[in-house]
């Protein structure tokens, strides 16, 4: 089951604030992953982006990023507790001073939406940034904003 | 602080298994941008007319752009330069894809590749560890399996390589990457493959920085405004991909048909972009940083050629196994196409190449027997698709055509030369030379030879995008020659930059993005001042290089400026331009004068001062 089908089951339980990856527009351009680190790190790289596509064979393009998801297995892996979820918006948010870089959450999470900073310090997932200039710069939509 | 550039590039020696880090000269990336024009710098200092562009001595430079890996759109170009062993002239190529941004993720702007390796070998770059590794187990393995084999051993890894072609020296062979992304007209694979060098794999985690991030933000916004509102990027191209010009060529009379004997062909509209959607596509899709969605997914469910499965075929290829070789089924092109990208071979010129040897023999020079046993007339699709396999293999035929069409038009004699298409050894491309004379100046003027994209100028010609931009009084009207250097000289500024800055030539095909556009996104990324003064600059800069380079490095005479005489004496038998030859030496003229070259050609003595090039006048005749 892809992310997106998941997602859908399972928007009705909670109102969270979430982006919602689609693979069936997605052209497999990464825009969204350059913009996302533009954004939040004034630099160029996607590997430092909250949004990754994976790109394979029989033309599959689909965007990993986090839909928020209610029982949160990245959470509930971390042995530091540094994910918590914002109870008024319901976005599950990473402590990066207290996040260890030790990856359990990367492994934990079923839809490959967590992801580790290049150098091992800390992890990265998508917490739905105020301009969510992956959504304004991705040439397909994409991606969508869902409250 | 500076952005765009990494600022450090590979040094590796293939004899000594030599690597090292280096730092990028500071007024080369002030003088020449980066692409085209730093090849263009570095192969100056490096060749003279001895190096054998197949010998150790010859280098093949993988090269970026500023923009490369940038959020500039299409900002994901990787060129390759190099001394052609078809031409034996200058060697450019461009591709597109992910190989390219994740080379300056892993912190190099360019990659020089000199001398031989003794045993096939592979690079792998991963970040500042880059080491040399044996390939024993991938040669012989066409470019798709080889990828699929090094993807396996280093995940998340982009691969660039050859197929076969290349191992064979075949003169059209290019490198590859990303399965589907071709570079290197003019034989690039051949030069990687006589360096005994299987592929370049490349892994990167390290940021390309932007030196204006909110100055950025702003250009970006307005070019993608602009990217969005064109009919060329906005409709034709997402929608029918670059076969969204086969119908239209074909109206005007300029789609190459049966080797280039006429401009019109019958099974046109089987072969369309149109076509193409309603029939094999499954998905649009794009490389990297592109907004422009050009990319077709294409599948082959059943019949003949079930199974089938790539990216493409593109405008030009279409074209070379399409209608230059009076093939109308668009199964069998994709299966070409999907076979050359396998065995690493030029479409363009592999089409040419097969299209030659079918004039050739319904001419009667060739025998059934010397076609390896195919009955090869136009339209014979299952013996074009056998031939390319020759091709690749060097079986036959295949191995006289192997050399180019130049060489193989001497070899077989017999006045074969009047039917090989090619400008200074380089296969002809997908536009009619009689019904857009200005193509014709552009194909027998560009440094690499004959080639469609110095600029495309019958965008403006024939389908009359940039008519605010370029001022010609009245209508440009294709097949008259007046006036059309200035055509193709203001078209140059934008489509060369193109070439430099490490974006995708279709922003500005059809005058799309602006040379003002263009300035703007490379300052606020690099944070070097660019205006459009300056662009145009380092334009006719890198031109004239590059033509110094053909005449004083590597011999080439002015004369060969020039287009094959079916252009030039036999009159277009169908189409608008029906009785009509190209008129060259009328626009050469023109050309030569607008770009401050003497009559015959070469680049005046005050120009080279004008431009900044006083260490290619130092060195003139020596």
């Amino acid at each position: 089951m892809s992310p997106t089908d998941e997602q859908q089951k399972r928007s009705g339980k909670r109102m969270a604030e979430k982006m919602v990856g689609l693979k069936e527009k997605c052209v497999g351009c990464r825009m969204c992953e350059l913009a996302c680190s533009l954004n939040l790190e004034n630099v160029f790289n996607p590997k430092l982006s909250r949004v990754q596509v994976e790109r394979g064979g029989n033309a599959l393009d689909l965007p990993h990023i986090c839909f928020q998801c209610d029982d949160a297995p990245c959470a509930e892996a971390c042995p530091v507790d540094a994910i918590t979820m914002n109870e008024a918006t319901g976005i599950w948010q990473i402590a990066k001073d207290t996040c260890i870089g030790c990856g359990v959450c990367v492994d934990a999470c079923p839809y490959g939406a967590m992801f580790m900073e290049p150098k091992g310090s800390y992890a990265l997932k998508c917490e739905v940034c105020e301009g969510q200039y992956c959504k304004t710069i991705c040439p397909n939509k994409a991606l969508e904003y869902q409250a | 602080m500076r952005g765009g550039y990494t600022g450090t590039y590979l040094d590796v020696n293939l004899t000594t298994s030599q690597i090292e880090k280096k730092t990028v000269d500071e007024k080369m990336i002030h003088d020449f941008v980066g692409g085209g024009g730093f090849s263009a710098r570095i192969l100056w200092e490096e060749m003279d007319a001895s190096t054998d562009p197949l010998g150790p001595e010859n280098i093949l430079i993988l090269m970026t752009g500023p923009l490369t890996g940038t959020l500039a759109p299409t900002g994901n170009c990787w060129y390759v330069g190099f001394r052609s062993p078809t031409t034996g002239i200058y060697g450019e190529g461009r591709g597109g894809g992910y190989w390219g941004p994740e080379l300056k993720y892993a912190g190099y702007d360019y990659v020089i590749l000199r001398g031989k390796s003794e045993k096939p070998v592979y690079l792998n770059i991963h970040n500042d560890q880059v080491t040399l590794e044996d390939a024993g187990h991938l040669w012989g393995m066409d470019y798709f399996d080889t990828t699929y084999k090094l993807e396996e051993t280093h995940p998340g890894a982009k691969v660039l390589g050859i197929g076969p072609a290349g191992e064979n020296l075949v003169k059209s062979a290019i490198v590859m990457s990303d399965l589907y992304r071709a570079g290197g007209r003019g034989g690039a694979g051949a030069v990687m493959g006589s360096k005994n060098l299987k592929a370049i794999v490349v892994y990167g985690s390290n940021s390309v920085r932007v030196a204006d991030p909110e100055g950025f933000k702003t250009i970006l916004d307005e070019v993608n405004k602009t990217i969005y509102e064109h009919p060329a990027t906005a409709q034709l191209m997402p929608d029918y991909g670059t076969a969204c010009l086969v119908n239209g060529m074909n109206a005007f009379g300029a789609l190459p048909t049966h080797n280039h004997k006429s401009g019109t062909f019958d099974g046109a509209e089987k072969i369309s972009g149109e076509k193409m959607a309603e029939t094999i596509l499954v998905k649009t899709r794009s490389c990297f940083a592109c907004n422009i969605k050009c990319t077709r997914y294409t599948k082959v469910d059943e019949g003949e050629y079930a199974g089938v499965e790539s990216e493409g075929p593109e405008y030009e290829t279409v074209n070379a196994f399409g209608s230059r070789c009076g093939v109308d089924n668009l199964e069998a092109i994709a299966m070409a196409n999907m076979n050359a990208n396998r065995l690493g071979l030029d479409t363009i010129s592999a089409g040419t190449m097969i299209a030659f040897a079918m004039e050739l023999y319904e001419e009667g020079i060739l025998t059934q027997e010397e076609c390896n046993g195919l009955d090869l007339r136009f339209a014979s699709h299952q013996a074009m698709n056998t031939l390319l396999q020759d091709l690749a293999y060097r079986k036959g035929l295949g191995d006289i055509l192997a050399e180019g069409v130049r060489t193989a038009a001497e070899k077989i004699g017999k006045g074969s030369e009047k039917y090989a298409m090619h400008v200074k050894g380089l296969e002809l491309t997908a536009t009619e030379l009689r019904s857009a004379q200005d193509s014709g100046l552009g194909h027998a003027v560009a440094n690499r030879g004959g080639d469609h994209l110095r600029p495309w100028s019958p965008a403006f010609t024939l389908f009359g995008f940039g008519q605010a931009e370029i001022d010609l009084s009245g209508t440009p009207d294709p097949i008259v020659p007046e006036d059309k250097a200035r055509v193709v000289k203001a078209m140059e500024k934008a489509a060369i930059f193109t070439d430099l800055n490490g974006m995708c030539k279709f922003t500005v095909l059809c005058n799309t993005l602006s040379p003002a556009q263009l300035a703007r996104l490379y300052e606020t990324i690099t944070g070097i001042p660019m205006d459009v003064e300056r662009l145009e600059t380092v334009v006719e800069r890198t031109l004239t290089l590059q033509r110094s380079l053909n005449l004083y490095r590597y011999g080439m005479k002015p004369a060969q400026d020039t287009l094959p005489d079916r252009f030039l004496k036999e009159p277009a038998p169908s189409g608008p331009a029906e009785g009509k030859v190209n008129e060259l030496s009328l626009m050469l003229k023109e050309y030569y004068e607008k770009s401050g070259w003497d009559e015959q050609g070469y680049p005046l003595t005050e120009r080279y001062e004008t431009l900044g090039l006083e260490f290619v006048k130092a060195q003139l005749g020596k």
